[in-house]
């Protein structure tokens, strides 16, 4: 990485006086992060729109095939469920293209070092960011780049709050709440999201050290590379390889789940071609929906969120496969008509702190040896959620009370 | 490293600074409603941004007064940041216009002034007066805006 020459050695480390910097270095960073999040929704909006119009178009093609339950199938379970969550890989491409960036040019590295002082003070690795940062790809990925974490406990703290770390499986969900109830700020609002995800694992890392994972900090080392022009092929490359992945998900897991969902959705106990809220799917969302009245989740949210513990994704197909329509503005519509603005602002808390995925948890258990560490992170996640959300519907409604 | 007039880029910094400033405060300002013509859709978290940036070039006045190359790290630093917020601006500026173009629902009553923040027009300043600072400096050894643009 590093090029040898007087000028360009320099150049880097009068750069780094500014982005390393006591006081600002953190406010620069946050400067990034926001304009990161910010040009990833609203740049995205116009492709979602495009994407979203020409499922419509082949929706409209699908309904009209003469056998009712294919033209359902297609049309409300693999166009309104897997085309749907499709209607995300513009933002979500633009994200991974921005981390990209970021990391090419060898800001990510410093981004490290802005955090090492904040990491000390919670009593975690300055080497626990790398995986922090990685929470906000993918979760998986970033639970065991934790590896590299010195100290069994600071690596154990750092597997344990890495999932807090908003993924880009949660951004979906992120970009239709947002988008529909808090439509003038909503980039701002998608970056408040991966702020407080951050705050929460620094507050959970506080708690963990400070309690059942106790343990003396080590300095961080770490090489920094020098600043380098990212090129347009390799960001693109990077982001692409990335998109792929989501694009191969969508074309196996989501697409299963979208046929289960549809599925349940479809059936109940006297057969098939039942209306929404007597099927399957409707009694699972009715056995938690009293668990979650004071949030004012419908049982129609309470099911997307079950079913969102498979993948962060499935929270925004399922939710057009159960209210049987297709289009983002179809879905706000329901949205609005079936959440306040204060419960669908703790909907996004909720999908932001709890549970990522099962491949998470797998990788959890995995990583730590220990299925109890795997069901630990389950649960402190998921109560997590439930009292954090809570809180905001209850002190929010104080507020507008 | 050649010799550089550190010094000279001192008022710069000040005047890049304030521009960002007075912009990043008039823009919280109205964006808590308070009544006083901005051009700029309210925006809070958008203005503390610009005042970030503000933040930036100021720290770099003192050591540059005192001939110190650490502030020559905090313009360049500073009209960076500024100069990517522009950029991602206008591509955003030119993904709504294809959405214009292309006839979409949530574009037809769209126009380029509402994309035009006040992270456009402020760049925008900056490049007038680093443009002015340029030509006045002239092509000697050593000028601070011409290292500013790697010369």
């Amino acid at each position: 990485m590093y090029e040898p020459g007087e000028e360009k050695w320099m150049l880097s480390d009068i750069m780094d006086s500014v982005f390393l910097h006591r006081y600002l270095g953190l406010p620069i960073f946050l400067v990034i992060m926001w304009a990161m999040f910010h040009f990833t929704f609203t740049a995205s909006l116009v492709f979602m729109a495009m994407i979203e119009e020409a499922f419509s178009w082949f929706g409209g093609l699908t309904s009209q095939i003469p056998i009712p339950w294919l033209a359902s199938l297609l049309t409300d379970g693999v166009i309104g469920g897997v085309g749907f969550i499709m209607v995300f890989l513009p933002p979500i491409l633009l994200m991974y293209l921005s981390i990209s960036v970021l990391e090419d040019t060898g800001y990510l590295a410093r981004a490290a070092f802005v955090m090492d002082k904040v990491m000390v003070r919670i009593g975690l690795h300055g080497k626990s960011f790398i995986p922090l940062l990685l929470g906000f790809g993918c979760s998986v990925p970033a639970i065991m780049a934790a590896r590299t974490v010195d100290g069994e406990s600071n690596r154990l703290a750092t597997i344990l709050v890495t999932p807090l770390m908003s993924c880009a499986a949660r951004l979906p969900v992120y970009v239709l709440i947002a988008g529909v109830f808090f439509p003038d700020f909503a980039g701002t609002m998608v970056f408040v999201m991966y702020i407080l995800g951050i705050v929460m694992a620094v507050a959970m890392a506080l708690l963990f050290k400070g309690t059942i994972l106790r343990e003396e900090a080590s300095p961080l080392i770490m090489e920094l590379p020098t600043y380098q022009r990212p090129t347009l092929h390799g960001s693109f490359r990077h982001a692409w390889d990335r998109g792929f992945l989501f694009l191969r998900k969508a074309g196996t897991y989501l697409l299963a789940g979208a046929i289960m969902l549809w599925v349940l959705a479809n059936t109940g106990p006297t057969g098939f071609g039942v209306a929404a809220d007597e099927s399957f799917i409707a009694m699972i969302g009715n056995l938690g929906a009293p668990l979650f009245a004071l949030h004012g989740f419908p049982w129609q949210i309470v099911s997307a969120l079950i079913f969102g513990l498979l993948a962060k994704e499935i929270v925004v197909e399922s939710l057009g496969i159960i209210y049987s329509v297709q289009g983002e503005a179809a879905i706000g519509t329901m949205l609005a008509m079936s959440l306040s603005p204060l419960s669908a602002l703790a909907l996004m808390v909720f999908v932001l702190l709890y549970t990522p995925c099962i491949a998470a948890v797998g990788t959890i258990r995995s990583e730590t040896g220990s299925w109890k560490w795997a069901g630990f992170s389950v649960l402190y996640q998921v109560l997590l959620a439930y009292l954090i959300s809570l809180f905001i519907v209850l002190i929010g409604g104080l507020f507008l009370a | 490293m050649e010799k550089v007039e550190f010094a000279a880029g001192w008022p710069l910094a000040l005047l890049m600074g304030a521009l960002y400033f007075v912009g990043g405060m008039l823009w919280l300002i109205a964006s808590f409603g308070l009544p006083i013509p901005f051009p700029a859709t309210a925006d809070p978290i958008s203005a503390i941004v610009l005042i970030i940036i503000a933040a930036i070039f100021f720290s770099g006045v003192r050591p540059l007064r005192q001939g110190n190359r650490d502030g020559f790290g905090f313009v360049a630093v500073g009209v960076l940041l500024a100069g990517i917020l522009f950029g991602l601006q206008l591509v955003i500026l030119s993904t709504d216009f294809l959405g214009w173009a292309l006839g979409l629902e949530d574009w037809t009553s769209w126009n380029a002034l509402s994309t035009l923040t006040p992270t456009v027009w402020l760049f925008l300043l900056v490049v007038l007066i680093f443009a002015i600072a340029r030509a006045a400096e002239g092509n000697r050894e050593g000028g601070f805006t011409k290292h500013l643009l790697g010369g």
